[in-house]
């Protein structure tokens, strides 16, 4: 009846451990299964380096969304980059998406400007206005080309 | 080094020339897409205007040759879209009145400092190549283009992006340039929008005083 009780106890005893690292898991990364109100959308940049899956997409600093994807469009071969907005975010359709960095050598994240047309994006729309991320590499070619005279 | 500094300025004068002449009756004619209407345009106005920058008439008449420059600017420029584009949500707060003062004073403004950096300057060396005509998704009867350049003098080089705009039956305007992939009307709108407690009323005047200057 005893070793019945222990085993008992055992059994539950990993069944909770399991349940809570299950739990852990899910939290750390994030995952919901709560489906939350959000919409897509997409732009093209001529550069997204350093953009990762699951970056911010901010306006004012504060989080509205997530990166969801980013690939090559392989006719313009320019990024594409997919963004999930917060449902309650209206935007203009002559919004600004830019790659920004935040710090110095911080992660990337999309910095929206929003615009002032009537005209709000909806589920897969294209922000057609984008600017891509700075590229120092380039920046200190050029400088270092337009001061190098023969 | 004249490239560096010249290029930017080059671009939006280049962009006051006569894009809309005959535009009409290009756009009746069957089988000519619109984004190749606005690069054909473009090309011709590119040509036309090294023309205008080098007549003698002109260039010992400053004050009359920054005149023409500004009336061929509104007429091919959208400078209500491209003040739209700067000011971004800001423009939502001016009346239909400020609305109009800030186009004006703006369109102003751009004509005026680009001019002054473009006279004198020599351009007899400057190779445009017309690289890339990217139409974007018309909406509610708006067709928009993107034209890549690259203008080079020398062996220095700049890739320079005209956004142009068709809305109904009007002729193609330049809303935006880009130069090395800056826009700017996200130059001018980043520049809004850290001045938070503006009012309409202030940036118009602070506009106003540029241009009077």
């Amino acid at each position: 009846m005893n070793r019945r009780k222990i085993e008992i106890y055992v059994g539950l005893f990993v069944i909770i451990g399991i349940i809570t690292m299950g739990y852990m898991i899910l939290a750390i990364g994030e995952f919901s299964f709560l489906p939350k109100n959000q919409y897509l959308l997409h732009g093209y940049f001529a550069s997204a380096t350093g953009l990762k899956q699951g970056a911010r997409v901010e306006i004012a600093g504060v989080e509205i969304g997530t990166v969801s994807n980013i690939s090559i469009d392989k006719e313009r071969l320019v990024a594409k980059v997919v963004f999930h907005i917060n449902g309650d975010m209206a935007l203009s359709d002559d919004s600004i998406a830019a790659v920004k960095t935040a710090g110095i050598i911080g992660q990337k994240y999309i910095d929206i400007s929003p615009g002032g047309s009537d005209d709000i994006l909806e589920d897969g729309d294209e922000i057609d206005n984008t600017e891509s991320s700075l590229d120092i590499e380039s920046l200190v070619r050029k400088f270092i080309f337009a001061t190098d005279k023969p | 080094m004249v490239l560096k500094i010249f290029v930017p300025f080059l671009c939006l004068v280049l962009g006051f020339l006569p894009v809309s002449v005959g535009l009409a009756n290009d756009a009746d004619q069957p089988g000519i897409s619109f984004e190749i209407q606005a690069l054909d345009q473009l090309r011709l106005s590119v040509d036309e205007v090294l023309a205008t920058i080098q007549d003698p008439k002109f260039t010992q008449n400053p004050k009359e040759q920054e005149q023409i420059f500004y009336a061929r600017a509104m007429e091919l420029f959208d400078f209500k879209t491209f003040s739209m584009l700067s000011l971004g949500r800001k423009f939502r707060s001016f009346t239909n009145e400020q609305k109009e003062s800030f186009v004006y004073y703006f369109s102003k403004l751009i004509s005026q400092t680009y001019f002054t950096q473009l006279a004198g300057k020599d351009v007899q060396n400057i190779v445009i190549k017309y690289m890339e005509n990217t139409p974007l998704k018309p909406k509610k009867n708006m067709f928009r283009t993107d034209i890549s350049t690259q203008i080079a003098q020398g062996e220095k080089q700049i890739q320079v992006t005209y956004r142009m705009i068709k809305k109904k039956t009007q002729a193609w305007k330049i809303y935006d340039i880009k130069v090395a992939g800056v826009s700017m009307a996200a130059n001018y709108r980043e520049q809004y929008r850290q001045q938070i407690s503006q009012t309409p009323e202030a940036i118009i005047t602070e506009l106003r005083e540029k241009v009077e200057k």
